[in-house]
């Protein structure tokens, strides 16, 4: 749960006291925070609203467990509990109708893997600086996720040919009536896509509030950003959904701008399917480990397609391929591993991964205004001592 | 020594005046006090008008250049931040000096978000439980209460105003404890209730706001 407000000026005490100690290193010696039974601590880069990254060392597993998940707000969490969860479906024919959690966990259950990634996550990689929540690498995870198919709720409420866009929007209401809710849309082929799913529970647990209980939508391949938490109605429709958060943000230059040039609306498009990215989870920048073999690891997405293979390069030698393994599901990430004789000096390792498509790793992801969907190559460096 | 420290002056007083902003009526010359103070007043304008909405990381963590942060300020602004015409030069000062492109960003502090310890934070701070002992409450005086004394603030049906923010549904109201203390001590521009309401006043008042129906379902 996140703090409430009104112990804001409690937190905001705790926050100032413990940066101050914090601020004092320089380089954070790595705790071995990857693996389980061990400190589950997250990144905080903003308290209220709670937006908290988890540190690459924590990212070495195929699931990443609840306690570790990345959590994003843009207005925190609502009261859960007050009365029963309700889920409304209107634009249809004849009725609206409305679902209780009882009612949703009726229907058919189907347990889909898949990597959420914030569309901002990479935002403080981008030169020169963009607003927004500072994430580094962090803003990502991969669970199962287990719900009803939205195409089966959708089938059920009476779909027309015209309807060509699902509304959703989420219990979590802005500060005040000038804020803009966050009222966004999918359109309806990934509205039916048969892994969009209501998700109730994540990675076999009730949804937890913090992460949209007690549902939110699961759209594999899509950026975070279409992954309404906390979701309250749903409303079939022959337009987009109107306001700020699906009209104006969440958008991209069509085409390469350079930082000081204005974009019409017209030349920009939604953030939708994620690009092809990797993480390096191991040595993290700054660890230090003991000369022998080794190995260097890390998971690896993509949006649409696969990972079809990941490279890596130490000290500036070729590009050669890392070993692939764990499971294999088209909208989950991969595993990577790459062993090595680790020789005592400093090192630097970078990773890059490519996607059936053909799409790889550029050096650096073209800039935009927003700060989305970075996905530039990533190094880390290292040390390592005698044995 | 004296020379330099003369010359060094001078040159902190030069690069004052062309690197300061000459927002209305302060005239062109700005000197660094000024400047000082500006970004003093700046940084109580942020306090009181910010934070309301978010926690101060948000802010503290960027590093934006002049133009950037005038544009999240008219972005804010135009959301309902209250923040007045002639406190926005202060405001940006603060912004600006504080948080431009060219300050380093401190290390962010870590914590766990979920397991045993936060859950007994938040055991300790209340839950619908605890709502449902101070009652049985008497809406139709925690209405009354509300318009009488919340709404010029927080709006009339509770959904934020011009300087309340949202209370429908929101966590807060799962706290009675710190919600009742919010309502005696005040918090930022919220003022003190205590001589106004009494303990089932503000039973009364967190009952009738627990029960508003969300937004989306109006």
């Amino acid at each position: 749960m996140t703090s409430p407000m009104g112990h804001e000026a409690n937190r905001r005490q705790w926050f100032r006291m413990t940066a101050a100690g914090v601020a004092a290193l320089t380089v954070r010696e790595s705790v071995a925070d990857d693996g389980p039974g061990v400190a589950s601590e997250l990144i905080i880069r903003g308290g209220e609203p709670l937006n908290a990254e988890t540190p690459a060392g924590a990212l070495t597993t195929w699931i990443t467990p609840n306690r570790l998940f990345f959590v994003r707000s843009h207005f925190g969490p609502p009261a859960i509990g007050l009365r029963p969860w309700k889920l409304g479906v209107t634009g249809t024919a004849p009725t609206p109708l409305e679902f209780g959690l009882g009612d949703l966990a009726k229907l058919e259950q189907v347990t889909v893997p898949a990597v959420l990634q914030c569309s901002g996550n990479g935002r403080a990689k981008f030169s020169p600086t963009v607003p927004g929540v500072g994430w580094a690498c962090g803003a990502v995870g991969n669970a199962e996720w287990t719900g009803v198919r939205l195409a089966d709720l959708l089938k059920d409420a009476g779909l027309t040919d015209r309807v060509k866009h699902v509304h959703f929007l989420g219990a979590d209401g802005p500060p005040n009536p000038k804020t803009p809710s966050f009222l966004r849309s999918l359109p309806i082929d990934r509205a039916m896509a048969p892994a969009t799913l209501l998700a109730l529970k994540m990675n076999g647990e009730p949804l937890p509030v913090l992460h949209g209980g007690p549902i939110r939508l699961v759209v594999p391949g899509w950026a975070g950003n279409h992954w309404m938490k906390w979701l309250r109605s749903i409303r079939l429709s022959s337009e987009e959904a109107p306001g700020f958060y699906q009209r104006t943000g969440y958008r991209m230059p069509r085409a390469t701008t350079p930082p000081d040039a204005t974009v019409k609306p017209e030349d920009t498009v939604p953030v939708t399917s994620l690009n092809v990215k990797s993480l390096i989870a191991g040595p993290v920048e700054g660890q230090r480990l003991k000369a022998g073999e080794a190995e260097i690891r890390g998971v690896a997405w993509t949006g649409g397609g696969r990972v079809a293979k990941v490279e890596v390069a130490i000290d500036g030698r070729p590009w050669t391929p890392a070993e692939l393994h764990g499971p294999d599901h088209e909208g989950a990430w991969r595993l990577w591993r790459f062993s090595w004789k680790a020789t005592p000096g400093r090192h630097v390792v970078r990773a890059r991964a490519a996607d059936t498509s053909g799409a790889v790793q550029p050096e650096k992801t073209a800039w935009n205004k927003s700060g989305y969907l970075w996905n530039g190559i990533e190094s880390s460096n290292f040390e390592v001592t005698d044995a | 020594m004296k020379a330099l420290a003369l010359g060094i002056a001078a040159l902190l007083a030069l690069t004052a005046t062309y690197s300061s902003s000459s927002p209305v009526g302060r005239g062109q010359e700005t000197s660094a006090e000024e400047r000082e103070e500006a970004v003093a007043r700046g940084s109580l304008v942020h306090r009181n008008n910010c934070l309301m909405c978010h926690s101060s990381e948000l802010v503290e963590s960027q590093r934006l250049t002049k133009a950037q942060w005038e544009a999240e300020v008219a972005k804010m602004v135009g959301w309902g931040a209250p923040v007045a015409k002639e406190e926005e030069a202060d405001l940006l000062a603060f912004l600006t000096t504080s948080f431009g492109s060219d300050r380093p960003i401190p290390a962010p502090i870590r914590r766990p978000v979920a397991g045993p310890e936060t859950d007994r934070e938040d055991a300790a701070v209340g839950s619908v439980r605890d709502l449902r002992e101070l009652e049985p409450a008497d809406l139709g005086r925690g209405a009354k209460l509300f318009a009488t004394h919340c709404a010029s603030c927080h709006g009339p049906t509770a959904l934020g105003g011009d300087v309340g923010t949202n209370l429908v549904e929101k966590p807060i109201l799962l706290r009675p404890k710190v919600f009742r203390e919010v309502v005696r001590k005040g918090r930022n521009k919220m003022p003190s209730f205590e001589s106004v309401l009494n303990n089932s006043g503000e039973i009364d008042l967190l009952a009738w706001l627990a029960r508003l129906p969300d937004a989306a379902s109006r």
